[in-house]
């Protein structure tokens, strides 16, 4: 049972779950590494992307797949901080349209992976 | 069959997109209102932190701030297709950040469809400021150095006109006077006996001591004045050579020609350059030459302003620290084993730093009050135009810091 994208403890719950149940998360879900190396990636995300898995996977998030979030606002906070649980309004591109998304960025010093939660705010 | 064909044609698709998105220049299509309709992956990592309301919808409203007004060049712009913006340079405030600078051009695709690109030129800006800052510099550089010129040549003849003033006085070997005195001393010595029956032996021996000793004060006044004279004239010679060295290093500021030399003869320079300073704060000088006849290739005046600028820091180090023991400067050279580079070691036992060395010599960055942060800069950039290395090192507050210079060793030509 995936938690919802608001819940408090997300960070807890969703570092339980296996790369299978991520899929159950309605929002995107993308699991990296403490240096940004894609782990996983639910199927929310590669359904908004238009993207295949392997465009993903074993890639560095903010400069091989979202160069987007490759600036201070997103990417400098996962290299600045130890610990992260902010949510912000962002815009992605999925299929080069202009989609405005909130971005939960999660990473803590309990758990190896970070994580990047995406919400369409249309959805 | 048909599954395949999908396939295919869902993988152009993508490739495409990833073409597209991860292209590194932010490329956007809006309309005559400035209303984004297609964009990119770095035109969304450009956009957003311009973005006051987390939404990317107008690109119109998202560069209202910056010194260039798209709406009015759109609305303004006549023909039906072709370039309204090509490669112009756009400076955009950032809240938390320094400003970024994007590289602009807009096409007019149709009527209502605007292709705009965009490419960050942030970094190529901070390189133009940082040379137009050493631009500056050197101009002003060479600014002093023509008055410096000037002042020194003026000071020159000065020096010249007292030279030759004490060396005359030095060669007139004795004083008409006093010759006289003591022509008129033995006169009356010969005639002591008449003079005594004419005068008296009393008023005799009186006028008689009396000459003796005004002969005597007038040969050490003579003598004092000759050591006094010889003194100057010792100090004129010491301000020759140190016009003369200073001259040489101002003289060729402006054509800076290349010259083989030994690499201590620079430091010596340097070191006398800056006697003055080092006889008032006391400082002393240790040397230990390990070889004293490697020679670098370079310009003069750009490596002796070099060793200056190090021998001041020390002394400014000096000055802020409050010294348990004498100041002191040692000063070593040595070689590397195949004789290739020759290594300076300039270490003080001043106040030493904390910081991460690397900081020191990024421009702009000083300890020091009243400093423009570019001395080191300077340094740096100035050896490794000669293919050298320029790095600090401290063992940290209070310890004491080294100057390392290493240049590759050239030998004399002759030699």
């Amino acid at each position: 049972m995936c938690p919802a994208f608001n819940e408090l403890d997300i960070m807890e719950e969703i570092s339980e779950m296996d790369d299978n149940e991520l899929h159950d998360c309605s929002f995107g879900v993308i699991k990296m590494s403490k240096d940004a190396v894609v782990q996983a990636v639910n199927n929310a995300e590669i359904e908004l992307t238009g993207l295949s898995r392997s465009a993903f996977i074993d890639k560095n998030f903010f400069t091989q797949v979202a160069p987007c979030t490759n600036n201070y606002m997103v990417a400098e906070k996962y290299r600045k901080f130890d610990e992260l649980d902010e949510t912000i309004p962002y815009v992605f591109t999925y299929m080069m349209k202009p989609t405005p998304v909130h971005l939960r960025m999660l990473k803590s010093r309990a758990y190896d992976s970070q994580y990047l939660l995406v919400d369409r705010k249309d959805m | 069959m048909l599954d395949s064909f999908v396939k295919s044609k869902e993988n152009e698709h993508e490739k495409l997109l990833r073409f597209l998105y991860l292209a590194p220049v932010a490329l956007l299509e809006i309309d005559a209102s400035g209303n984004i309709h297609l964009m990119n992956g770095y035109a969304s990592g450009y956009l957003m932190p311009l973005s006051k309301t987390g939404e990317l919808t107008n690109l119109f409203d998202l560069l209202s701030e910056t010194d260039i007004d798209l709406s009015e060049l759109v609305a303004g712009f006549a023909s039906e297709t072709g370039t309204l913006l090509k490669d112009r340079r756009l400076r955009c405030a950032l809240p938390t950040s320094n400003p970024v600078y994007f590289s602009l051009t807009v096409e007019r695709l149709s009527t209502e469809r605007y292709l705009v690109a965009m490419s960050d030129i942030t970094v190529q800006v901070r390189q133009e400021e940082r040379m137009s800052i050493m631009i500056e510099q050197e101009a002003l550089q060479r600014g002093r150095a023509e008055i410096a010129s000037e002042v020194l040549h003026d000071i020159g003849n000065a020096i010249t006109g007292v030279g030759t003033g004490v060396n005359r006085l030095l060669g007139e070997t004795l004083w008409p006077e006093e010759d006289g005195l003591v022509r008129l001393e033995r006169m009356f010595k010969e005639s002591y006996a008449p003079l005594c029956s004419t005068l008296g032996v009393a008023t005799t021996d009186a006028l008689l001591r009396y000459m003796t000793e005004l002969r005597a004060t007038l040969t050490a006044r003579r003598a004092e004045l000759n050591k006094n004279l010889q003194c100057t004239a010792k100090t004129v010679a010491h301000i020759s050579e140190v016009l003369a060295v200073q001259r040489k290093y101002v003289g060729d500021q402006a054509e800076q020609p290349y010259v083989v030399m030994p690499l201590v003869q620079l430091v010596e320079d340097a070191i006398s350059m800056q006697n003055a300073a080092l006889e008032k704060r006391r400082i002393s000088i240790r040397r230990q030459y390990n070889d004293e006849s490697a020679s670098v290739a370079g310009t003069r005046s750009g490596l002796v302003r070099v060793l200056v600028n190090l021998l001041r820091n020390a002394f400014e180090s000096f000055d802020r620290t409050e010294m348990a023991e004498e100041p002191c400067i040692l000063l070593e050279t040595s070689c590397n084993t195949d004789r290739t580079r020759v290594l300076l070691a300039m270490s003080d036992n001043g106040g030493g730093f904390t910081v991460d060395p690397a900081e020191l010599f990024e421009l702009g960055v000083s300890k020091k009050k009243n400093s423009n942060g570019i001395g080191l800069f300077a340094c740096q950039k100035i050896i490794e135009s000669h293919n050298g290395r320029l790095w600090l090192t401290s063992d940290g507050a209070g310890k004491g810091a080294v100057a390392h210079i290493e240049l590759p060793i050239q030998e004399e030509q002759g030699t």
